[in-house]
């Protein structure tokens, strides 16, 4: 039993003459606890398929499998719930809300979840304390460096316990040093925590950290499954 | 997400916009104003004319007149037994009051004659031109003493406050019980006689008959004599109005009786329409004060519309996010729509307050200017049915005004939202 599959997904973005298939039959299989690369060259159709497998974004043909069970007729409120409950995500730029705390931030999450009061701040903490950014708790978002404001990230893709991270561009924005201490955290999360990860990237580095590497190239899987 | 986090992030989000929050508070707080200060008005003014009609009692009185007089001013008239020039002075004679008499529907059918008073006179010995009428028998709003005899033929009157000081009493209530004088000088053999009248009571200033003394039943009388002193006896029957009582109370009783004596060419209306129609004219003045609030209440809507959708705008990648974490589309319309009900509370509740404040100015101005003297009228008042009202109205209206950015907003892609390039 996998995790995740996905069944020959294609994606098709426009229509007509402007159409362009982003994705042309992508099939995987990713186990719990696995933390796994797709790699590949920047428009090679990375993020779409994170999307699609992450649920944001519905494929054009073929089929997402959640615990082996299809996601295609999933209702738009128990996606939402799904996707808050079990999915935690870190992007290459942080969208973290400038004007408000690190650990308001932290909390958006269990806002959405409608977990309120003492739970919230105490989980919100303890997910701050996870990334090591516990003394930042009351700072301004936008006053944090760029390494921090990627921890913050992680904290708030963790604070709802997720199985699954999925993180795009994880490390793209920042400096090696800055970056080892992220991806650093992220695998401590999947050893320690067995959170699966998925992270998408052109880093080979950061891929050879991973257990397994899938490469993606025009929108088709050329190394790893299948 | 809880109802709370939702008007949290509503809240935050316009502190963090103070400028065009602001602005667009302003606007509404116009329309607000506007609507509140007249309805504010509209209420003083109806609650005065309610006590009015309260206070007057009997309001069915009916007042006749014949439906033709040369005052109509409409041109050359066709004669009928309806219309004769007999009236054209809007006098009536003894076969007119017959006719009424005879009207169904009516009682009580009482005809006044012409009691012209040359002047009056008190301790003060200065003459004063006098402005009275017989009593309808109605209970006229009284600052202090009794009303007038409706029978008999003791000489009764009710003055204004401004009467009893102009015959030299500072404190009106001393009137009370004194005498005065009323010269008539008789038309006809310009003999001048002396009747003397006993104060009973002091009027109210009221907008309702207001700045006329009332004479008792029998003081009318014997003015009347007077004035008909060496005239003919043909024409001493011709009488200024004919006053009378509907059988019925209800309107429909009142308007039946008026139809009738429509008929047979008379006008009637009743104390209470006349206030009614006071009420009518008023109401349409401030309704039109109304319609401008409103229309300042529609350009601020268009100013929640643009500020909001500025808002989406500058919020797409938070609502992506969002999105993106599991809140559903109903909540993100949630958040903007308190938005945009807030901004509505905020300006219609500051629009009220500052109505509050100006209404008070407005009552100060007012008692000291054109309302002087007039009791019992306080110009701008609000009662809390209508302010809150008002409240709901304009966060209804903001509300629908939001309710376009917030769909935006609830239909934003997170995808679309979040990619960066
Ligand atoms: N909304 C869209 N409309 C049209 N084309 C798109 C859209 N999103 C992505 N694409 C195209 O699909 C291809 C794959 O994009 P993406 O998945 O973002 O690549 P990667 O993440 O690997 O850089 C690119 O060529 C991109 O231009
Ligand atoms: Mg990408």
């Amino acid at each position: 039993m996998s995790l995740i599959e996905a069944r020959d997904i294609t994606r098709t973005y426009g229509k007509g003459t402007t159409s362009f298939q982003a994705l042309r039959g992508v099939s995987l299989k990713i186990e719990k606890g696995e933390s796994v690369a797709i790699i590949g060259k920047s428009g090679s159709g990375k993020s779409t398929l994170m999307h699609i497998m992450a649920l944001l974004d519905h494929p054009s043909s073929g089929s997402i499998l959640l615990n082996d069970q299809p996601t295609a007729k999933i209702k738009a409120k128990s996606l939402n719930k799904l996707r808050n409950q079990t999915f935690g995500f870190v992007f290459q730029q942080f969208f973290l809300n400038a004007q408000d705390n690190v650990l308001e931030n932290v909390m958006l999450p269990m806002k959405i979840a409608g977990v309120t009061g003492k739970k919230r701040r105490e989980l919100a903490t303890s997910a701050l304390e996870a990334v090591g950014l516990e003394a930042k708790m009351n700072n301004k978002a936008s006053a944090l460096s760029g390494g921090q404001k990627q921890r913050v990230c992680i904290a708030r893709a963790l604070v709802n316990n997720p199985e699954i991270i999925f993180a795009d561009e994880p490390t793209g924005n920042l400096d090696s040093n800055t970056g080892a201490k992220v991806e650093d955290i992220l695998f401590k999360l999947n050893r320690e925590k067995g959170i699966t990860l998925i992270i998408v990237t052109h880093d080979p580095d950061l891929a050879q950290k991973c257990d397994r590497q899938i490469q993606i190239k025009d929108g088709q899987v050329v190394k790893g499954d299948f | 997400m809880k109802f709370r986090d939702i008007l949290n992030s509503a809240g935050s989000n316009l502190w963090h916009n103070k400028g065009r929050t602001l602005l667009t508070i302003i606007a509404v707080l116009i329309g607000s104003l506007t609507i509140s200060i007249t309805l504010g008005i509209n209420t003083g003014v109806n609650d005065y004319l309610h006590k009015q009609i309260g206070n007057v009692g009997n309001t069915e009185q009916m007042i006749i007149s014949p439906q033709y007089s040369a005052g109509d001013g409409t041109g050359p008239q066709k004669y009928s037994t309806k219309k004769s020039s007999q009236n054209a002075d809007g006098m009536m004679t003894k076969k007119d009051v017959e006719k009424i008499k005879r009207t169904k529907g009516i009682k009580n059918v009482k005809a006044m004659k012409d009691d012209n008073v040359e002047y009056a006179q008190g301790k003060s010995k200065t003459k004063y031109v006098i402005n009275a009428q017989t009593t309808l028998g109605i209970k006229y709003d009284l600052f202090a003493g009794k009303q007038v005899a409706t029978s008999g033929n003791k000489s009764e009157i009710l003055l204004t406050k401004e009467m009893a000081k102009a015959f030299g009493y500072k404190k009106v209530r001393k009137i009370l019980g004194k005498k005065i004088n009323l010269v008539v000088i008789s038309p006809v053999t310009k003999k001048k006689s002396t009747i003397t009248a006993k104060v009973v009571g002091i009027r109210n200033e009221s907008m309702v008959n207001s700045g006329q003394s009332v004479y008792s039943h029998g003081l009318s009388e014997k003015i009347v004599t007077a004035n008909q002193d060496g005239l003919p006896k043909a024409l001493k029957d011709r009488y200024t109005e004919v006053v009378a009582t509907p059988v019925g109370k209800s309107d429909a009783a009142v308007a039946k009786a008026e139809k009738a004596l429509s008929k047979k060419g008379y006008d009637a209306q009743t104390l209470k329409e006349a206030v009614k129609q006071l009420f009518q004219t008023f109401n349409a003045a401030t309704g039109v004060l109304i319609i401008f609030g409103a229309i300042a209440l529609i350009a601020a809507s268009f100013g929640v519309i643009n500020t909001l959708y500025m808002s989406v705008r500058d919020r797409t990648r938070e609502i992506g996010l969002m999105k993106a974490l599991g809140l559903g589309r109903g909540k993100v319309f949630s958040i903007f729509s308190c938005e945009a009900i807030l901004i509505g509370l905020i300006g219609s509740l500051l629009g009220l307050i500052s109505a509050m404040g100006l209404g008070q100015l407005l009552n100060k101005a007012a008692t000291s200017s054109f309302l002087k003297g007039i009791d019992g009228f306080v110009l701008v008042q609000f009662n809390w049915s209508s302010s809150l009202l008002i409240v709901g109205i304009i966060c209804l209206i903001t509300f629908l005004a939001g309710t376009l950015p917030a769909r935006r907003a609830a239909k934003l892609d997170p995808i679309t939202a979040l990619r960066y390039e």
